[in-house]
């Protein structure tokens, strides 16, 4: 019998899953190949109260959060990514500012995924369209990427994702956390052809 | 041919809350109700269909399941209101396979309707396809839009086989949807 595979795949990423890109507090803990990435994510219409059922003792953060797949190399992300496919995983907030510690060099934003219900016999996922690159250098100490804006209807299907240039507010909030003086490079998202 | 995929689940006793053609209470004769029906050949799932259930995605509501009627592989409600409804599970049983639900997922608009306006909502006709899936996932299957059986002759199916809507202001209002087909 096959049923519990949701639970057990479900425990398996909340027990083993490489761990996501980890929050930055302070620019001095980089090292010096590295970077913190700035950016945002927006649900357009947001989630309605209730419209997302996190059942049980649940380990992970999965409340109003998008898991944005990362890679080095533009790929399709799989319909059922495997473990290892959450290596690297930006978990961004919908709505708040993140600020993750990563590579010096270009990534990609592979898709998102939304865990919409845990919980019961099955768990319900949303997929985010990707193929976004995140244009971070050697060199870098800190880019700011944007906000992916998805626009969804009631079926979440998706009716319009932009990148929008907030930078002005993100970089009071990098100041805030950074201290002043610290340069925070503008470099958005670009959708690219797959 | 796009396919809609979806999540089954075996079980020896599955909650079929909702099951059946229950209308949250709702008159039959209301005249803000809308029937909504499709159709779903099993021919070569584990069950034949038993039940379906229809999700409402838009207005929010704290009850979203749908209990629809089913009869050879086609279900149908007549009691939703205006809003947005998609096919959200199918559920059947054999004696040698047990209880299945077949869960399609939350996400597409393709089994999909809006309801803006009471009347009379084809979902579509579909057939079931096994999808293979790794020995520890979940086992999958999609469901493929076909062209056969029509709207028409499915209405007429249920105008034959259901005494109740048969007696019921549907009556008129299904004769006069497969007329304007038949055109």
């Amino acid at each position: 019998m096959r049923a519990p595979a949701a639970l057990v795949a479900l425990l398996a990423l909340a027990a083993c899953a490489p761990a996501p890109r980890a929050p930055l507090t302070s620019l001095s803990a980089l090292g010096s190949d590295e970077v913190v990435v700035v950016g945002k994510v927006e649900l357009v219409p947001a989630l309605r109260k209730g419209e997302q059922k996190i059942r049980g003792m649940v380990v992970g953060n999965f409340e109003n959060t998008v898991y944005l797949m990362m890679d080095e190399k533009l790929r399709p992300l799989p319909q059922d990514p495997r473990i290892a496919d959450y290596a690297g995983r930006i978990e961004a907030r919908f709505g708040s500012t993140f600020f993750v510690r990563s590579k010096a060099a270009p990534s990609y934003i592979l898709g998102g995924i939304l865990f919409l219900e845990i919980g019961g016999q099955s768990q319900e996922k949303i997929y985010f369209p990707g193929g976004f690159q995140v244009a971070a250098k050697p060199g870098d100490r800190a880019v700011y990427v944007g906000t992916l804006r998805y626009q969804r209807d009631e079926f979440f299907e998706f009716q319009r994702i932009t990148v929008v240039d907030e930078y002005k507010e993100a970089s009071a909030e990098f100041q805030a956390r950074f201290g002043s003086g610290q340069a925070l490079r503008k470099a958005l998202m670009v959708r690219v052809k797959q | 041919m796009k396919t809609r995929m979806g999540v089954l689940l075996l079980a020896g006793v599955l909650a079929l809350a909702g099951c059946g053609g229950g209308g949250h209470g709702r008159d039959i004769n209301d005249p803000s109700n809308s029937l909504v029906f499709g159709y779903v050949d099993m021919a070569d799932a584990p069950t034949k269909v038993t039940g379906a259930q229809i999700r409402q995605v838009a207005p929010p509501t704290d009850k979203p399941y749908w209990g629809t009627d089913v009869k050879d592989g086609l279900f149908y409600t007549y009691y939703l209101p205006p809003g947005s409804y998609q096919l959200a599970t199918l559920h059947g049983s054999s004696f040698l396979r047990g209880e299945h639900q077949y869960n399609l997922g939350r996400q597409g608009g393709d089994t999909g309707v809006r309801i803006d306006k009471p009347g009379i909502y084809f979902l579509g006709a579909y057939k079931y396809k096994t999808v293979k899936s790794g020995m520890f996932e979940q086992s999958k299957f999609g469901i493929e839009r076909v062209p056969t059986p029509r709207e028409a002759e499915l209405l007429q199916k249920l105008l034959d086989s259901d005494a109740e809507l048969k007696n019921s202001v549907w009556a008129d209002k299904i004769r006069q949807r497969i007329a304007r087909l038949k055109k």
